[in-house]
């Protein structure tokens, strides 16, 4: 088949800049570096030569967000993309769909391609449904008429006929999505770059925009690039599979191989999913583990699986109405819960110094895709000062699809996963002289 | 080496931007059509907002100017519109270059979310600043019934000064909408830019109240062409055409056009990252 996509020696670079102050680029920041620079020319003409770093009053780095990405894709392919938070994902979507330039190398594209890097981009909450349609539309690349013709269906989809001429920003945002996603299912492109968007809506919005996304891939000459957490997703659709990391393709193959790479990776970056500890961390706390369904040591926990925390303790016999809390946080340091365990009958059991082991079983875990902390902290009661353990082990919690990932949105959407039900869109007459209740 | 339609990366550069632009040209007209859509939703009178600005400047103008300042008029020329046909293009300037200048920075999803050729968004904001010129330019007209005023033949060159205004606007817009991205100061710089613009240009008094000798170098300022180039339109014979002026704006238009078209060009495939 014929090549439809070719990424040549792409890399992408940014510049960080550590500068105390924050906010947009600042002009007065470009003058100031400017004159800085222009004064240390003046200064040591002969040193400071253009290709010299500057120094003093910014320092900046260059990170690399891509490298060195090299891969084809071929026409009727399906191929799914994943990586861990900061792998170049995102930027590799963006340079595929021509949102920004590489610093180096090229991608070359054959055939009407279309991206969605988010749905609705451009939707504008002044305007009604309709006129979104044929804007959203048009931004996505579909001409007038491709959208007159196809506005039926679009409205059909998104289950929006009742508020087509009420502007959007009365619209639930349940409401936005499914319009946004029934407008991009409805582009006919014939390649088609996909970021993380599937992964909107209510679970039987989900499966009708899957449904459609099979249908797409079912015609075979249709070719699509897809970013998911989801790794079912990516297992049931994909033909071939990338995984990224560190800005480097580290893998790629069927995606049942990758997504085991995948899942290996992540326990060695995990940070280890079990722990020991010297004396001197805590008073009492020897070894903390992380077991999964099967009962293994793992740094990966499914989403929606059972956890357990397997807690060794010891020198428990002076401890008087001892507690042990265990807390789970963020990446960046927001607390999502704390479980307490009463080690009172622990401690009857230790019968000295003997080492004791509690095991912590957290059913179903509700965490989202992501990166999270496990924070102990014993306590002894009455007056004694809690000795906490911050950051003891840190876990991913990933995502395999099934009913537990239905509500997954992905970054951005928050911390947990909450099931919910949503009842059939009412029309609402705000206007209406209804009788305020509890008067005559 | 044509094994691909589109080529990206820096080693490829304006080939197929034109083509680009053509076959975006969709999304101008809806750009375009949801500023002018969102800009009058939920406003009780309207359009009516649009007549009411050059209104008020007209009667402070012509109070300050004519009564006060004893400003001379073109010939016969009533002050009003001496006024009212230099607020003209000037409302489409300074509503032009604002809208464009900070068109990229408000519609920074789009720019950060999907591909398009961004020179549109400049592009489209300016066709809400013609749409208000038209209103106007409708209040002008009933104004010269009112004043029995007849323009003659002139009219019909109207047009040009008008696209000769547009491209001003744009000229301006576009550089600044580029450099915006990067270094918001100058969407403060804007509107200052604009304040003093208004009492430099010849808006609340002719062009002929400057000496001779200073004629070629106050068509320094680009609107000045433009806003001459109006009257002699609008107001006959009264206002006569200063040609060296004239050119002299225009080639400081395009060259403005040009180099701002080149840098947008230059910066815009990394718009993404900085916006």
């Amino acid at each position: 088949m014929a090549i439809v996509l070719k990424v040549e020696d792409v890399s992408k670079k940014f510049i960080i800049s550590h500068r105390p102050r924050q906010g947009n680029n600042m002009l007065r920041d470009a003058m100031a570096e400017r004159l800085g620079d222009l004064g240390r020319r003046l200064r040591h003409p002969l040193r400071a030569s253009a290709g010299e770093p500057m120094s003093g009053l910014s320092t900046s780095e260059e990170f690399w967000a891509l490298r060195d990405i090299n891969f084809t894709i071929e026409q009727g392919e399906v191929v799914g993309i994943i990586g861990g938070n900061g792998a170049g994902k995102s930027t590799l979507l963006k340079i595929l769909s021509r949102v920004t330039e590489p610093t180096t190398g090229y991608v070359g594209l054959k055939g009407r391609v279309n991206s969605l890097l988010e749905v609705g981009t451009g939707f504008h909450a002044e305007l009604t449904g309709r006129e979104n349609i044929f804007l959203n539309g048009s931004i996505l690349g579909l001409s007038r008429d491709a959208i007159r013709r196809k506005f039926d269906q679009i409205v059909a989809f998104a289950g929006v006929e009742k508020f087509l001429d009420t502007p959007m920003k009365r619209y639930s945002s349940g409401m936005e999505v499914r319009l946004a996603f029934a407008i991009a299912a409805h582009l006919e492109p014939e390649v088609l770059i996909i970021d993380e968007v599937l992964a909107v809506g209510d679970s039987e919005f989900q499966k009708k925009c899957l449904a459609k996304m099979r249908e797409f891939a079912s015609q075979g000459d249709r070719t699509i690039l897809f970013v998911s957490h989801t790794l079912a997703t990516i297992q049931s659709f994909c033909s071939r599979c990338l995984l990224l990391s560190g800005g480097r393709i580290v893998g790629e193959g069927p995606p049942e191989l990758v997504i085991k790479e995948y899942l290996g990776h992540l326990e060695e970056s995990g940070g280890g999913a079990e722990r020991s500890f010297p004396t001197t961390a805590s008073a009492h706390l020897r070894q903390l583990r992380l077991l999964n369904t099967e009962g293994s040591t793992a740094a990966i926990v499914v989403q929606g699986e059972d956890l357990d925390l397997e807690i060794v303790l010891d020198h428990l016999a002076l401890a008087v109405d001892p507690r042990l809390e265990i807390s789970v946080e963020t990446a960046d340091g927001l607390r999502i819960f704390a479980i307490v365990a009463d080690l009172t009958e622990a401690c009857a059991l230790a019968a000295g110094d003997r080492p004791v082991q509690v095991v912590a079983r957290i059913p179903r875990i509700p965490l989202l895709p992501g990166e999270y902390w496990i924070n102990l902290q014993f306590e002894r009661r009455p007056r004694e000062t809690p000795q906490p353990l911050d950051r003891a082990l840190k876990f991913s919690v990933v995502s395999l699809g099934g009913p537990a990932a239905a509500n997954n949105l992905g970054r951005g959407a928050g911390i947990i996963a909450v099931q919910s039900a949503w009842s059939r869109p009412q029309l609402v007459d705000l206007n209406s002289a209804r009788p305020p209740a509890g008067r005559p | 080496m044509k094994e691909f339609d589109i080529y990206f990366g820096p080693r490829f550069g304006k080939r197929q931007y034109l083509r680009d632009l053509w076959n975006f040209r969709g999304l101008l007209y809806f750009l375009a059509w949801r500023d002018i859509l969102v800009r009058y939703k939920q406003t009780v009178i309207g359009i009516a907002w649009s007549l009411l600005n050059p209104l008020f400047f007209m009667v402070v103008f012509t109070v300050i100017f004519s009564r006060i300042g004893h400003f001379p008029s073109d010939g016969r020329t009533p002050y009003p519109l001496l006024v009212f046909s230099a607020l003209l293009p000037w409302q489409l300037f300074a509503s032009g270059l604002t809208q464009s200048s900070k068109s990229l920075v408000e519609n920074a999803r789009m720019v950060a979310k999907i591909y398009f050729p961004r020179l549109l968004i400049p592009l489209s904001s300016v066709v809400v600043s013609l749409v208000d010129f038209l209103i106007s330019l409708g209040l002008l007209l009933a104004m010269m019934i009112y004043y029995q005023w007849n323009p003659g033949w002139r009219l019909l060159v109207l047009p040009l000064f008008l696209g000769l205004g547009l491209l001003t606007a744009l000229s301006l817009g576009i550089w600044l909408a580029a450099i915006n991205v990067k270094y918001r100061d100058f969407q403060y710089i804007v509107p200052f830019l604009l304040q003093i613009g208004l009492f430099v240009s010849p808006v609340g008094f002719s062009s002929s109240v400057i000496p001779p000798e200073w004629r070629l170098l106050y068509g320094l300022n680009p609107m000045v062409g433009v806003i001459d180039g109006f009257r002699w339109c609008l107001l006959g014979g009264e206002a006569p055409l200063y040609l060296p002026g004239l050119g002299l704006s225009l080639v400081l238009t395009l060259l403005l056009l040009r180099s701002g078209i080149a840098y947008f060009h230059k910066t815009e495939r990394t718009f993404a990252d900085y916006i």
